[in-house]
């Protein structure tokens, strides 16, 4: 989370999906660590546009929500959360599939190898 | 894992940041517009600072005053419009973005699909064309072509300087474009299309070819009885031109499936009135203007004082168009109502064959001009439309050998700017109305006054008719010339014997005026009704003309509803009949009675003919005033002519009689009410029958207002109906330095997430004022704004 939070703040949007990517490829697709890394980035996001919006006093959710068709002001970080939650996820989920490949393709190149 | 399970895992994300990138549908980027660091989240509310602007020659002082209004100070005008154009697009960006596209045909560029309808229209419709020609035109005047290119620098010097770009370009995942002064150019069409862009020929053509010639001009006659009428021009000249009659059209026309055209919603509401000194308690002229357009948020006006050596003027500037368009100096003030005049005429050509570009014209063929424009498309492409011209103008739809060409005023170039620019400078209400002659469209009621004068001009290109021209789609197989001669006498009145003018929309001259004028203008009782406040008392103050602004009560209901309640007294709800027995025909927000009134009469009338004009009844049924004096008739005398059109044809089995009729449209009514408001008749009103709310306008959703508990109706001098009501209000009384109270619902700011957005529009709901900062020097400025801040020369070029 700790990682998380400069990213999200300072970062393009696109940054959570290539931390997912690297995390997941880091330690394996597990779909256990591929949620805790997605509330994760769920969270800090939601938390930090909730400050933005305080930084505003508070005008952008009720306007962004009801954008969305949807008449309570707080629901706009539920989608922020969803929104990352679903990008972390599936970059964690990628990452982890890309480094069973890439250790398979490895592993069977070391086992056909000329002693 | 297995490997279909690796491909999923990968494949997924790439699916998933695609569409967070672009979007898809309706369904925006969410990506870079919910992002954390550089999307909506990441606001910075704009307070202008001083600044260096490259252009400038010599310093801008900005004073802005506690409303919000900036009032601009300069040496020169060049400068005072460069400031104009960065500090309106300080405010007022994406609004110029919007407005420099819409009649260019470039929405669907940042919209989408979903604009494709109008860009293809305005397209076809040779808007793009039009307004090229005219800003050649415009530019042939050395001030003008300063004062557009001065504004152009302001609005770019100030896209170069943002800190920040607004909301809707991250929610649309856009960047600002550049502005231009073809964009200027734009904006003034737009509004032109949405005040002169109002016909009815192709809907009265299809009544035309349903009930002929005879029936159509009986249900929408050029004029009623008196008693029905209102006219803006005083008097009573006595040169009539020949009345319509049946035999004038023989044509009609072949075409019988016309598509629906994104035409403007019909004007509905806008009030000036002057009065002169000897009506005044204040020894002194008095205008009261409010001006009808889209609720929209931003304000389609943006309030603003302009002062250099040449001019000192306060008042309502176009938010993308360089100048004042409505207000005041020391010397005088002007108004607007729209003139209504029908100045779009259609025709019917015929090809060679389906597909030839070869076109009838004084018994031989023509070859159509066909020029081709491209649409941008959102994200990828380009179509390409046809723009056909003839010489009975722009081919809009084709149907086998036959097309649909359509004329305009709006395509001839006038000299809008400059006549704005001389009322910005005249010292007279006289100079003021002479100022006019080079407005060409759209046609507008100018109203001036000056200390000791009132004026009004039914100002524009008011085309010469025949009686009968531009009712119908016309023959365009060598098209009488329309169009292209302008009436030697356009209405006008100055210093009228009565003391005072007024126009809201009605007709314009009565019977006995020698010009054909058309048929086709609003209901007279908002006119009505102020012309009885004007004569109720011998003199006026500016309170009681702010009153007259307010004003609720609701001739329409006064004249027609008696005899409605006489009509159905058997046979209908008993309770509801008692309560508008009772009803004082005022339109309160928080009542019920008014409501209950309006779905009744639109039901009477519905009842009534749309069984003879079908489909499009849903868009233009008889006249309010034709169809009271019809009644009233009717009730006099029940075998009366206008009999043929009370039994329902629908019902082979049965005649049905006026009495069934009202009292079966007071069921219709009220049952339209419970599906709209619920069973609790209790909780019934007028505000959720009315609906007045602002929309964004880039129409986002949640961008807007609520729906707002207002007072008054289309039909009331305080009027407003859905998302059309008075966007600018003001009431001047001139003097030896005027004093003025203004509303601009919205205020100027047209950032969503700032505070200040739609500022003003609680006030104006409820029908306040605000008196107005006008002042007269830059000391002035400096001693009572709210905050200086002085704009300088430099700056990156």
């Amino acid at each position: 989370m700790a990682l998380l939070l400069p990213l999200v703040w300072f970062g393009p949007w696109w940054s959570v999906a290539l931390a997912a990517l690297w995390t997941g490829w880091v330690s394996g697709p597990r779909f256990v660590n591929a949620l805790q890394f997605a509330s994760a980035a769920g969270v800090v996001s939601a938390a930090l546009a909730f400050i933005k919006d305080g930084q505003n006093a508070g005008l952008i959710a009720p306007r962004m929500s009801r954008l969305f068709g949807m008449t309570y002001s707080p629901m706009i970080f539920l989608i922020v959360f969803g929104v990352t939650f679903v990008t972390a996820f599936l970059c964690f989920r990628a990452g982890g599939a890309l480094s069973v490949l890439y250790r398979s393709r490895t592993i069977s190149e070391k086992s056909v190898a000329p002693n | 894992m297995t490997r279909s399970g690796i491909i999923a895992a990968v494949l997924a994300p790439i699916l998933w940041l695609l569409l967070l990138s672009f979007g898809v549908g309706s369904i925006p980027a969410l990506g870079p517009m919910l992002e954390i660091s550089g999307g909506v989240w990441q606001h910075q509310s704009i307070q202008l600072q001083d600044q260096e602007i490259a252009g400038l020659e010599k310093d801008v002082l900005v004073a802005i005053d506690k409303n919000g209004v900036p009032h601009l100070f300069a040496d020169s005008a060049a400068d005072l419009f460069l400031a104009q154009g960065f500090v309106t697009a300080s405010q007022r960006l994406f609004q110029l973005e919007l407005n420099g596209r819409q009649t260019a045909g470039r929405l669907t560029e940042i919209f989408g699909d979903r604009a494709l309808f109008y860009d293809e229209f305005f397209t076809r419709f040779n808007m793009r064309e039009n307004a090229r020609s005219t800003l050649t035109r415009y530019s042939e005047d050395p001030h003008i072509k300063t004062m557009i290119d001065a504004y152009v620098a302001g609005v770019n010097a100030w896209i170069d300087v943002m800190p920040d770009v607004p909301p809707e370009y991250k929610i649309l995942g856009i960047y600002p474009e550049k502005y231009s002064a073809l964009k200027v150019i734009n904006m003034g069409k737009a509004l032109t299309w949405s005040l002169a862009g109002r016909s009815f020929d192709p809907l009265m053509t299809t009544y035309l070819q349903r009930l002929g010639a005879e029936k159509v001009l009986d249900l929408f006659p050029e004029f009623l009885p008196d008693k029905y009428e209102d006219f803006v021009m005083p008097g009573r000249p006595k040169n009539p031109h020949p009345p319509e009659n049946p035999k004038m059209f023989g044509f009609v026309s072949g075409l019988t499936d016309v598509p629906k055209f994104p035409l403007p919603n019909p004007g509905r509401g806008s009030n000036n009135w002057v009065v002169g000194p000897d009506k005044s308690t204040t020894g002194t002229s008095l205008m009261a203007n409010d001006t009808h357009l889209s609720l929209t948020l931003p304000n389609t006006w943006y309030e603003n004082q302009l002062s250099c050596p040449e001019f000192n003027v306060y008042g309502a500037s176009l938010a993308a168009i360089p100048g004042i368009v409505l207000g005041m100096n020391k010397d005088i003030a002007w108004g607007v109502t729209n003139g209504t005049t029908d100045v779009l005429d259609f025709f019917e050509v015929e090809f060679e064959n389906e597909t030839s570009l070869r076109y009838k014209w004084n018994g031989g063929w023509e070859d159509a001009k066909v020029t081709k424009e491209k649409i941008l498309l959102k994200l990828f492409g380009q179509k390409t439309v046809e723009v056909i011209e003839t010489k009975a103008g722009f081919v809009l739809h084709r149907e086998g050998k036959l097309g649909l060409a359509a004329d305009w005023t709006g395509f001839r170039s006038g000299h809008e700017l400059r006549a704005v620019r001389a009322q910005m400078s005249a010292q007279s209400a006289a100079e003021c109305i002479a100022g006019w002659r080079d407005w060409l469209a759209p046609i507008q009621n100018f109203v001036c006054v000056d200390q000791t004068s009132v004026g009004w001009i039914h100002g524009g290109f008011v085309p010469k008719r025949e009686p009968g021209d531009g009712r119908f789609i016309m023959d365009g197989r060598g098209a009488k010339p329309l169009l292209t001669t302008p009436v030697e006498r356009v209405p006008q009145s100055f210093n009228p014997r009565q003391g005072y003018l007024e126009s809201a929309n009605q007709k314009i001259a009565p019977p006995g005026y020698p010009d054909y004028l058309g048929w086709d203008y609003e209901p007279p009782f908002r006119g009505m009704m102020i012309r009885r406040a004007l004569t109720a008392k011998p003199k006026l103050s500016p309170v009681d003309m702010m009153d007259m602004q307010n004003e609720n009560f609701d001739v329409q209901a006064e004249m027609i509803l008696p005899t409605l309640l006489r009509l159905a007294a058997e046979g209908a709800d008993q309770v509801w009949l008692g309560r508008l027995r009772k009803w004082d025909y005022r339109i309160r927000a928080d009542q019920p009675e008014a409501a209950v009134f309006k779905a009744w009469w639109d039901a009477v009338k519905e009842s009534l003919f749309a069984d003879e004009l079908g489909e499009g009844a849903t868009r233009l049924l008889p006249k309010d005033a034709r169809v009271i004096w019809m009644l009233e008739k009717l009730e006099a005398n029940p075998g009366e002519a206008d009999v043929r059109w009370v039994d329902d044809r629908n019902t082979a089995d049965q005649v049905e009689s006026l009495t069934e009729i009202v009292s079966g449209a007071l069921e219709k009514g009220l049952k339209k009410l419970e599906e709209q408001q619920g069973k609790n008749e209790n909780l019934w009103t007028w505000t959720d029958y009315n609906r007045t709310q602002f929309m964004h306008a880039g129409r986002l959703p949640g961008f807007g207002s609520a729906v707002l508990p207002m007072n008054g109706s289309t039909t009331t001098v305080r009027g407003q109906g859905g998302m059309h009501g008075a966007v600018y209000k003001a009431v001047v009384q001139t003097g030896s330095w005027p004093k003025a109270w203004m509303q601009v619902p919205g205020g100027n700011e047209g950032d969503p997430f700032s505070k200040n957005y739609a500022r003003f529009v609680r006030e104006w709901s409820d029908g306040q004022m605000r008196e107005v900062e006008f002042y007269k020097d830059r000391d002035e400025a400096k001693a009572r704004a709210e905050r200086v801040i002085v704009l300088k020369p430099g700056g990156p070029r």
